[in-house]
């Protein structure tokens, strides 16, 4: 059973067909619920850092979701959902975000260019999911810095740099890209992860 | 060193209720299918992103298109935008709560820039689009026309891009008035004009016939995207030969059928 958090960020609607088509059983939720019984947390979302923390502070999803990692439920977060997982994030100074992963996230910013990438990017995947490596499409003005390399589980190439585009450690995944809006092979990303995290509860 | 996403090929269906319509010069109206049918049938081709434009600007107010959206949004599983009539930050969160992208906006832009930061400051400026309609009112100038194309909003089309930039914008949708749906190429003087000054990226719209015509819109590296409308639903050619000519992969977003 999945657990989505519906933090009122952004549209759940793309994400729950997918889990629709692939026939995983989930539910919306809008507050933390009374009996734990999933075994992923799927933590969608678009928006601003600053603002989805405070909502998820406020409804208590804070504290269920660190709590229930602690108690062996996988997590994983797309987009918006991804930066939530690290500790702080350039767009909301002084506020703390979920702290599963050590690093900052910060502005795509480069001199005078356009801070926001809106497109296709093909993704180089480490290890068991390299077969998976392909397009994705991203929308994102902001970025991970995961203080450990060996959290990161594929990037993009940008210029001279590598952008990370997916993290792992145990049983927490976070994407940069939107897997639900990448076609095919992004319905194929979301029926692996899923399918590894609630059965194997583990990367 | 490529510091960009390569450039996108976006399927554009206008629409008049829950039909496609095909203009030309953003006037006229010949239905050329079901939006929910076509939706599909884009989403399953390799394209990567659809974009709806509502052609009489009644987004606001037709239940009959918003469910046929949903509809293309909930099986589509790639970016859909929409744009036409998109009024306020209500009209915005109706449509991405029901599984839209972006929101391309144009008339009350103009009427008042300031929808564009309300929007984005509550969804992020990658969820916001400026839909500029651009036609030329003399050799080499054009202007920014609102109501499909028809009403003159009398200002230069670089200027307008560089002032509502600075509101929050992740794109530009450039359409060009006097290309549109005429199937001639696209108006490469237009781009030449306004791609150099452009803070932001854009996907350009109108006129394109085949791969030649996106390569050369490809050549500015301002251009993130090409909207492809009439040569797509009268048959001209399709996804798949597209992106084959353009990316020597017919579908890089994995398999077409799924």
């Amino acid at each position: 059973m999945i657990g989505v958090i519906d933090y009122k960020a952004g549209n759940l609607g793309s994400v729950t067909s997918a889990l629709d088509h692939f026939g995983f059983k989930f539910e919306l939720l809008q507050k933390p619920p009374h009996q734990k019984k999933f075994e992923v947390l799927l933590l969608p979302g678009v928006g601003h850092f600053g603002h989805a923390m405070a909502n998820l502070n406020r409804e208590g999803f804070r504290d269920f979701i660190l709590e229930s990692n602690a108690d062996g439920v996988s997590v994983l977060g797309i987009c918006l959902g991804m930066q939530l997982l690290f500790e702080r994030s350039e767009e909301a100074p002084g506020v703390a975000g979920l702290g599963f992963f050590p690093g900052e996230v910060i502005n795509n910013a480069e001199k005078g260019k356009q801070a926001t990438r809106i497109g296709w990017s093909d993704v180089q995947f480490q290890g068991e999911l390299s077969s998976l490596s392909g397009e994705y499409f991203f929308a994102h003005t902001f970025q991970a810095k995961p203080i450990n390399n060996e959290e990161v589980l594929g990037t993009y190439e940008w210029g001279s740099t590598r952008v990370v585009a997916a993290v792992a450690r145990e049983n927490i995944v976070g994407v940069q890209f939107h897997p639900e809006k990448s076609g095919l092979r992004g319905l194929k990303f979301l029926e692996q992860s899923i399918a590894k995290l609630s059965l194997l509860g583990r990367f | 060193m490529k510091e960009s996403f390569r450039p996108r090929v976006v399927a554009r269906l206008d629409v008049k209720g829950p039909s496609v319509i095909k203009g030309i010069q953003l006037d006229g109206l010949r239905v050329v299918g079901d939006l929910s049918q076509m939706a599909k049938s884009y989403s399953g081709s390799g394209v990567d992103e659809i974009l709806i434009m509502d052609a009489v600007a009644s987004l606001y107010r037709s239940e009959h298109l918003l469910s046929a959206i949903q509809e293309a949004a909930e099986s589509a599983f790639i970016p859909i935008t929409v744009g036409g009539g998109i009024r306020s930050v209500d009209d915005a969160k109706r449509l991405f709560g029901i599984g839209v992208d972006r929101v391309a906006i144009n008339s009350k832009a103009i009427e008042d820039p300031k929808i564009l930061s309300d929007i984005a400051d509550v969804f992020g400026d990658q969820a916001v689009v400026l839909s500029v309609e651009a036609k030329s009112v003399s050799p080499s100038v054009w202007n920014c026309f609102y109501e499909s194309g028809r009403e003159d909003a009398e200002i230069n089309v670089i200027d307008w891009i560089r002032k509502a930039s600075s509101f929050g914008v992740g794109e530009v949708l450039l359409t060009s008035v006097d290309c549109d749906g005429v199937l001639r190429g696209p108006d490469l003087n237009l781009l030449s004009h306004v791609s150099e000054g452009s803070p932001v990226k854009i996907v350009y719209s109108g006129g394109i016939r085949d791969a030649k015509d996106i390569l050369n819109c490809f050549k500015h590296p301002t251009i993130s995207g090409v909207a492809v409308g009439s040569a797509l639903h009268y048959g001209r050619t399709n996804v798949s030969d597209l992106k084959s000519e353009l990316f020597g992969n017919p579908n890089s977003n994995g398999e077409a059928s799924y």
